[in-house]
């Protein structure tokens, strides 16, 4: 029987996530991954990578949840195994503090994390400004390993790579008999979603041994994460700009809202500063939808899954899933692909 | 006033500076000389993985316990310092881990965030179905040592390479004051048998995606004769063994397969990570803390009568160089004298018979704040074996019986 052609498009965390998902499941799809973009030049690869999100607010929560618990899950795994130091995936513990108690003093993904706590007032004494906090301890995602070791996993699985760089959607249906669209920014043009919007952040890397937990300010402006090798401190939430150089004047701004919550930070060792675009969108987009093909009674299948924002590798695997299970749906529904429309 | 320290592991080098701080304005001519054999990076400080913890429970030893939170309180204010990273001193999380229900530890209200580790924590770490998870402080010998000498040079402190192979030695040649922080090889000095070795082998592993330290206590077991694992700023320390009456200092295959074995079952990251080196030390172990002052004679010196000595020295175990380093109040709060806390009060009291201690109008502790005297006192009247007079004939001075525990 032939087999089904899936295309991914798109090489960041939700790409090879949602690559890995369909060709280490569905061994009846030969699947192919294209993008214009791989590590260390993706979005995924400047970013902390610390498994934490704010609720999106269109999206059902029971399904956030379970895009949280998958995506925890199956990295926790990684961290517990003898794949942690090659995907670049830890352990992480530290707080997050706010300037006001929020309505909503409990996460939905509190049950999730480990050992979800309040901080204490002695413990809120360090920080002046901040009057309620809670600590945890999460996973940490480093992408300019995790992809790597990804892209090792779908090739083994039988996944081939290509890089090249799509316009639209519909090139690939003469090829592929099923469109997997993770597209994260891209997406904007590749299948004209107006939705999908940058939202700049600029980051520096330091080098800081000697801290071991992360600080967020709930504003999420203010961050530092330590990693493998050194922590990412940012930040900064700039809707509409696409700049991608990095501006000095806002990496001093960075050091200085940092130093503020941890003195040490400034004995650290500055090694350089990124920049990415994230995939800002009011929720992510994770659903199917059929497109028609120009000048052709085609129609082809597409799932979409892209527009995670700030939560790309925190989700990346939770969607991933979910991008897998509407595949599936599809190919039950289609049958072999020469009964198809 | 001469004082001279004997030993300059971390002990003999916090207790250095106690006494530099709580006495060179009071007393004139206050000179410190620190004398080793063995000095950083060579101590066994600089090998220990320095991590704050005592053991479990101080099982009634009440004053260990306090030591253990002067330590931690004077550590965790010089976080918040300029200094602290130079210092080699940070904060780290992590997993005590026990294969049975244990009861909770002695330092669980003086460490950082004590909680309960939860069941989805555990599963974690099989084998372990109960424990804690907290915030400690690091502090690294390597680092700390180095800041600690310069520290003292830079207040006019001596050092001196040698063995000190007597207490005679040092008074003859007119010391006032000796303290003795000489750890697992007190023996020599002057036989303790209730010191003896505590072995130790560790594997340093460069991993640093670890952020936690691990902990277990095993019942079957003896602390830290199983599995731990303590990240430091730059390698991760594996362990461990404790072996008690071995004066081996040499590394051992067998130990290092079993520690390497246990550790990456422990956690599982390990397997493929970079082996940088082992080392093996001696914990200075002894049933409790040596603090303790005594008087020795030393015949006709300068020093007429008798001398006062302060014995000072074997602690219990590696971790308790922590413990220890309070005793004398290594404590330097902006604008505070450094204490000499809890029964070190009594070290430095002149005795009624010693002319030497010329204590200022006020008593030693004319500077002192109110609050420790009850404790001075008390610290005078509890628990404290102090210093059976060991009075020793001018002119002859008495072989010390052989140690006990004698090298392998």
């Amino acid at each position: 029987m032939k087999r089904v052609k899936v295309v991914v498009v798109g090489a960041g965390v939700i790409g090879f996530s949602t690559a890995v998902c369909i060709a280490e499941s569905l061994p009846l799809c030969a699947v192919t991954l294209v993008a214009d973009r791989f590590s260390p030049d993706t979005t995924s690869d400047g970013a902390a990578g610390i498994m934490f999100v704010s609720k999106y607010p269109d999206i059902d929560l029971e399904r956030q949840k379970r895009w949280f618990k998958d995506s925890f899950d199956h990295l926790l795994a990684i961290a517990q195994s003898d794949q942690a130091p090659e995907a670049g995936v830890m352990l992480s513990s530290g707080c997050q503090i706010f300037r006001a108690v929020p309505a909503e003093t409990v996460p939905f993904w509190a049950d999730v994390v480990h050992g979800f706590r309040f901080l204490t007032e002695s413990e809120l004494k360090r920080f002046p400004e901040h009057c309620f906090g809670q600590a945890f301890t999460t996973i940490k995602c480093e992408c300019s390993a995790y992809l790597p070791w990804l892209e090792k996993r779908f090739r083994r699985a039988g996944g081939k790579v290509q890089q090249s760089h799509v316009n639209h959607l519909q090139e690939l249906a003469g090829t592929y008999d099923l469109i997997v669209n993770c597209s994260g920014l891209g997406a904007r043009s590749l299948v004209g979603d107006q939705q999908v919007h940058p939202v700049r952040g600029q980051v520096l890397k330091v080098q800081a041994p000697w801290i071991n937990h992360f600080i967020r300010d709930a504003d999420g402006l203010t961050y530092f994460y330590p990693g493998v090798h050194c922590l990412t401190v940012g930040g900064t939430r700039q809707e509409g700009d696409r700049r991608l150089e990095a501006d000095p004047a806002e990496s001093e701004d960075i050091l200085r809202r940092c130093c503020l919550l941890e003195p040490s930070l400034a004995k650290g060792k500055v090694l350089g500063e990124w920049v990415g675009l994230r995939p800002g969108r009011r929720n992510p987009r994770v659903e199917r939808e059929v497109l028609g093909t120009q000048g052709s009674a085609r129609r082809v299948h597409v799932v979409h899954n892209y527009g995670h924002g700030g939560g790309g590798v925190t989700l990346a695997w939770g969607t991933a899933l979910d991008a897998l299970g509407l595949v599936k749906q599809i190919i039950n529904e289609t049958g072999p692909p020469e009964a198809r429309l | 006033m001469r004082v001279a320290v004997i030993g300059a592991g971390v002990i003999g080098l916090s207790t250095a500076k106690c006494i530099y701080e709580q006495y060179h304005l009071t007393q004139g001519n206050l000179t410190i000389e620190v004398y080793a054999d063995r000095f950083t990076p060579l101590t066994t400080s600089d090998g220990a993985a320095g991590f704050w913890q005592p053991y479990l429970y101080d099982n009634g030893r009440t004053e260990e316990t306090k030591w253990n939170k002067e330590t931690f309180d004077y550590l965790l204010s010089v976080l918040s310092s300029p200094e602290s990273v130079k210092m080699g001193i940070f904060l780290q999380s992590g997993y005590n881990l026990c294969s049975d229900y244990a009861p909770e530890p002695s330092f669980k209200d003086i460490v950082l965030g004590f909680r309960h580790l939860t069941k989805r924590e555990l599963e974690m770490f099989p084998g372990y179905n109960h424990g804690w998870f907290n915030t400690a402080l690091m502090i690294e010998g390597k680092t700390y040592l180095p800041w600690l000498m310069d520290w003292l040079q830079s207040r006019g402190v001596m050092f001196y390479q040698k063995k000190i192979e007597s207490f005679k030695e040092l008074a003859d040649a007119g010391v006032d004051i000796i303290i003795n922080c000489s750890g697992v090889r007190s023996g020599d000095l002057q036989p303790d048998p209730q010191l003896t070795p505590g072995r130790g082998q560790i594997i340093k592993v460069d991993a640093p995606w670890l952020k936690h330290w691990i902990l277990t206590h095993n019942k079957r077991s003896s602390t830290y004769n199983s599995p731990y694992i303590i990240p430091g700023s730059r390698l991760v320390t594996v362990g461990g063994v404790f072996q008690v009456g071995n004066w081996s200092e040499a590394n051992n295959s067998i130990d290092h397969k079993k520690i390497w074995e246990e550790a990456c079952h422990l956690e599982p990251s390990l397997k493929h990570a970079r082996i940088v080196e082992d080392w093996a030390g001696l914990r200075p172990v002894r049933t409790t803390v040596r603090l303790q002052r005594e008087k020795i004679s030393c015949g006709q010196n300068d020093i007429e009568g008798e001398g006062l000595h302060s014995v000072l020295p074997s602690s219990r175990s590696s971790h308790t160089f922590l413990e220890f380093s309070s005793v004398l109040g290594a404590r330097a709060g902006a604008g505070d004298p450094c204490w000499a806390l809890g029964p070190a009060h009594h070290l430095l009291t002149p005795l009624p018979l010693a002319g030497l201690l010329e204590a200022p109008a006020g008593g030693l502790y004319g500077q002192r704040a109110g609050g420790h005297g009850g404790q001075q006192a008390a610290a005078a009247v509890h628990g404290e074996e102090a210093g059976e007079d060991q009075k020793r004939d001018g002119g002859e001075s008495q072989q010390p019986a052989p140690a006990q525990g004698g090298h392998h």
